[in-house]
C-alpha cells in the first residue's frame, strides 16, 4: 500500500525542480504567463535550486540587451509580481552585467514613479559596485529631476559604510541642504563617531557649507562636552551671525546639563548681541529640561 | 527530447504543483503572531518577499516623511506610502505612519515660506494624509524633538511658555486630524542618556496632562544600544514606563560592539530580552533586516541572500518560544587505550541549532576539538585524564559528564629465553628489576 502522504512530500520538490527547469524562459523572448516568478535568473541565484545537466536544459545566460528587453516587457505588464521579480532579480543582474544598459533603460522609461524607482535602485546598486562610473552617470543626469533622487539613493548606499563619503557626494551635487537631511546625516555621524566627524569637518575648506555642518556637530558635542563645542565653533567659524547662532545653540544644550557652567561661560562674554542671545538660549534650555 | 516534450506538455500542472509547494509568504506565521506584542519592521520602496514570514507590523522607512511625499509643493507622491500601507492592510498588520513633524527630510520649499504659510502647509499635510489613510493604527507625531532642531517650529508656536509649545501644538493638530490613531512621540539617544531622557519626560508629561499622547517611541539604534547592557535598557524602559504610557521600540538595530555576526547575536541576546519581557513595551519595530538593504552596514539580521545571521536565528527562537538549551542525549564514555593506539570520544545532543562543541581535557580546551566527536590517534600517556565536552547554542551551554581516558603502556616483546637465537629487543622492566634484586642479593652475600 503506497503511503501517499510521504509520496507527496517526495514528489513536491521533484516536481518543483522540474517545473523550474521547464519554465525557464528562452533567451530571446518573454516567458509565458505561467512562468512568471520562477525564471531563469531566479533559479540561477537561488541556493539549493536543482542542478541538472546544464548542457541539456539550461539556455545560455541572456545578454544585456535581451535582459533589458525582458525587464521592459515585464515592467510594461503592470503586474505587481512581475515588478517584484524585476526589482529583486533581473534589475540587479542587469546592473551588475551592464550598468550602462540599465541606465539607458531607466533614462528611456516614461517619467513617473516607476522610472524614479529604477533610477534609485540603479544608483544604489551601481555605487556599490563601481562608484566612479556611478558618479559619472550622476553628473550626466545634470538638470534632470531624477538627479536629486539618484544622489539621495547613492548617498544612502555610501552612508551605510562611509558617512564622510555620503556627505561629500551630497555636498558636491548640492543635495540635502534645503531639507535638513545633510545636517541630520552629520548629526548622526557625530553621535556615533564624534572624533571622526570633528576631524573631517575641520579638514574641510572654510565657507558657509562647512559652517552649517560644523554648527550641527557642535550642537551634538555640546551634549557631552560643551567646552569642546564652544572651542570648535570659535576656532573654525568666522565671526558673524552664523557663529553667534551656533554658540547660542551650544549654550542652550549646555544649560540643559549644567546651567551654572553655561551661565559662567556666557557671563565672560563681552556685552553685545552674542551675550544677550546666549543668556536667552540658556533660559530656553533650562525651561526645556 | 521525449522527456522534455512530456514535461512541456504537463508544465501547467507542474507549475501548479510547484506553486503549492511554495507557500505564499503572506500565509506564513510571523514571529510574534498571536502574542500580546508585535514585532514589526520597515518597508522601503518595495516589500521584501519574506516580510510576512517574520514581521507583523509595518512602518514606512522613508515613504511617510513629508519630504518624500511632497517634495514639490502641492504635488503629493504617495507611491511608497501606498505600498507599505496597502501591504499592512492586506495582511492585517498594524501600520504606523512615520512621521508628521521632524527637523529633517521636510519639504525643501517649506523654509522659504512665511510662518503663517508654513502653518497652513503643515495642516494641509496632515489633512491630506488623514484623508488618504483613514485606518492608521498609530502616528509618530513628532520625531526627535530633543535631538534634532526644528527650523519651522515658530509656525507651531515655538518654545513658548512651556518650552515645548511647538510639540504640544503638533499633537493638538494630530489629534484633530487623526482622532482614531494612537499618537506617539519618538526619539533616539535617550536609552543611555538620562539628561536627554529627562527632557523627553518633561515633554511627555506636558502632553499627557493635556490628553494628547498615547505612546512613547524609543528608537534604539545601534550607536546607542551596542554599548549598553540589558540592565541599562531596563532602567531606561522603567523610567519611561513610570509615565503609565505604552512603550514602543521603534527603530531597533544592533551591530554588536565588535561589529561582526557573533557580536551582533550576543548583543541581541543581551538587550532584546530586557525589551521583550518589559510589561510596558507593547511592540518592537526593527529598522530593516536584510543586510545590504539596511541604512547601516552590519545591522541586518538576514544576509543579503536571505539566509539567517546568528542574531535572527536567536531572535526567531526566542520570540517564538522555541529556544531550547542543548541537551546531551548520549554522554561520552570512559575508555582505556594503549600507548600508540587510536580512540574516539563522541557525544549526541539536541537543542536549537546550530550546536557548537568544545572538548576539554582536565578542564582545559583542546585546540581544534570542536565537533561532536573527538578522535585521538597514536595516543600517549600524557593524554590520559578526564575528558568533557561543552555543547553550546544561542540559548546557552551544557557540559557533559566526565569520561576518563586510561592509557596503558604498550605491551613489550617477551625477553629472549636463552639460546642466543633472539636478542635485539629492549629489556623489559620486570627483567631489569629481577636483575637488580639478584645483584642486591649477591652484594649482601659478599658482605657476609
Amino acid at each position: 500500500m503506497p503511503n501517499w502522504k510521504q509520496a507527496t512530500w517526495i514528489l513536491l520538490p521533484v516536481s518543483l525542480g522540474i517545473a523550474l527547469v521547464v519554465l525557464r524562459p528562452s533567451a530571446n523572448g518573454p516567458v509565458s504567463d505561467e512562468g512568471r516568478g520562477v525564471r531563469t535568473t531566479a533559479a540561477r541565484s537561488q541556493p539549493g535550486s536543482p542542478s541538472l545537466p546544464a548542457s541539456v536544459f539550461a539556455p545560455p545566460p541572456p545578454s544585456a540587451p535581451d535582459l533589458a528587453a525582458e525587464i521592459a516587457g515585464l515592467l510594461a505588464t503592470g503586474n505587481a509580481n512581475d515588478q517584484a521579480h524585476v526589482f529583486d532579480q533581473l534589475w540587479p543582474e542587469l546592473v551588475s552585467t551592464d550598468a550602462r544598459a540599465a541606465a539607458k533603460l531607466a533614462g528611456q522609461w516614461p517619467p513617473g514613479p516607476l522610472r524614479m524607482e529604477l533610477i534609485r535602485r540603479l544608483a544604489r546598486l551601481w555605487s556599490a559596485s563601481d562608484i566612479g562610473a556611478a558618479v559619472a552617470w550622476l553628473a550626466d543626469l545634470d538638470g534632470r529631476p531624477e538627479q536629486r533622487e539618484a544622489v539621495r539613493a547613492m548617498a544612502a548606499e555610501l552612508g551605510r559604510t562611509d558617512s564622510a563619503g555620503a556627505i561629500e557626494l551630497s555636498q558636491y551635487f548640492g543635495v540635502g541642504y534645503e531639507d535638513g537631511s545633510l545636517e541630520h546625516l552629520v548629526q548622526l555621524w557625530t553621535e556615533e563617531s564624534p572624533r571622526d566627524a570633528v576631524a573631517w569637518i575641520t579638514s574641510r575648506p572654510a565657507g558657509p557649507e562647512r559652517d552649517l555642518l560644523l554648527a550641527r556637530i557642535a550642537w551634538v558635542r555640546a551634549q557631552s562636552d560643551p567646552a569642546e563645542a564652544v572651542a570648535l565653533v570659535t576656532a573654525y567659524m568666522p565671526p558673524g551671525t552664523a557663529r553667534d547662532e551656533a554658540l547660542a545653540a551650544v549654550a542652550r544644550q549646555w544649560a540643559v546639563r549644567d546651567q551654572g557652567a553655561a551661565l559662567a561661560w556666557a557671563g565672560r562674554l563681552p556685552s553685545g548681541p552674542l551675550r544677550a542671545r546666549s543668556f536667552a538660549a540658556i533660559q530656553a534650555g533650562v525651561k526645556s529640561r | 527530447m521525449k522527456i522534455l516534450a512530456i514535461l512541456r506538455r504537463y508544465r501547467l500542472f507542474l507549475a501548479a504543483v510547484a506553486g503549492l509547494s511554495l507557500l505564499s509568504p503572506e500565509t506564513r506565521a510571523q514571529l510574534a503572531a498571536g502574542q500580546s506584542k508585535f514585532l514589526g519592521n520597515i518597508i522601503s520602496t518595495s516589500v521584501p518577499s519574506n516580510f510576512a514570514t517574520y514581521w507583523n507590523e509595518v512602518t514606512p522607512e522613508n515613504g511617510g516623511k513629508w519630504g518624500t511625499v511632497e517634495s514639490t509643493r502641492n504635488v503629493m507622491n504617495w507611491t511608497q506610502l501606498d505600498t507599505a500601507y496597502n501591504f499592512a492592510k492586506a495582511n492585517g498588520f498594524k501600520f504606523k505612519e512615520h512621521t508628521l513633524i521632524w527637523g529633517a527630510q521636510y519639504p525643501t520649499w517649506l523654509t522659504s515660506l512665511s510662518t503663517a504659510d508654513q502653518r497652513a502647509e503643515i495642516e494641509e499635510w496632515m489633512s491630506l494624509l488623514a484623508a488618504r489613510y483613514p485606518d492608521l493604527w498609530a502616528v509618530d507625531v513628532v520625531n526627535e524633538p530633543v535631538k534634532t532642531p526644528l527650523p519651522f517650529k515658530d509656525a507651531l508656536g515655538g518654545d513658548g511658555a512651556t518650552g515645548w509649545d511647538w510639540v504640544i501644538t503638533s499633537f493638538q493638530l494630530a489629534r484633530k486630524y487623526f482622532p482614531n490613531a494612537k499618537l506617539f512621540i519618538n526619539e533616539y539617544g535617550t536609552e543611555n542618556d538620562a539628561t536627554a531622557r529627562g527632557q523627553m519626560l518633561t515633554i511627555i508629561n506636558l502632553l499627557k496632562a493635556r490628553g494628547l499622547i498615547d505612546g512613547i517611541g524609543i528608537q534604539s539604534h545601534y550607536f546607542n544600544l551596542d554599548s549598553m547592557t540589558g540592565a541599562q535598557m531596563t532602567a531606561c524602559l522603567d523610567a519611561y514606563a513610570a509615565t503609565g504610557l505604552d512603550l514602543y521600540i521603534t527603530e531597533l538595530d544592533m551591530r554588536g560592539p565588535l561589529q561582526n555576526e557573533a557580536s551582533q547575536a550576543s548583543q541581541y541576546q543581551a538587550i532584546f530580552p530586557a525589551i521583550w519581557t518589559h510589561a510596558a513595551v507593547k511592540g518592537v519595530t526593527l529598522w530593516g533586516y536584510i543586510e545590504g538593504q539596511t541604512w547601516k552596514a552590519g545591522t541586518g539580521i538576514l544576509n543579503s541572500d536571505n539566509t539567517e545571521r546568528a542574531a535572527m536565528t536567536w531572535l526567531k527562537a526566542y520570540v517564538t518560544g522555541t529556544l531550547t538549551l542543548p541537551s546531551i542525549t548520549t554522554q561520552p564514555s570512559s575508555q582505556t587505550a594503549t600507548v600508540g593506539g587510536n580512540l574516539s570520544f563522541s557525544v549526541t545532543a539536541t537543542g536549537t541549532a546550530p550546536l557548537t562543541y568544545q572538548w576539554k581535557l582536565n578542564g582545559a580546551d583542546i585546540s581544534g576539538a570542536t565537533s561532536s566527536s573527538y578522535s585521538i590517534s597514536n595516543v600517549q600517556a600524557s593524554q590520559a585524564g578526564n575528558y568533557t565536552v561543552t555543547v553550546s547554542n544561542v540559548a546557552g551551554a551544557v557540559t557533559s559528564t566526565t569520561a576518563t581516558l586510561t592509557v596503558n603502556a604498550a605491551p613489550t616483546p617477551p625477553p629472549s629465553s636463552g639460546g642466543g637465537g633472539g636478542g635485539g629487543g629492549a629489556l623489559s622492566p620486570w627483567f631489569l628489576a629481577m636483575l637488580a634484586l639478584a645483584s642486591l642479593a649477591r652484594l649482601r652475600n659478599n658482605r657476609r
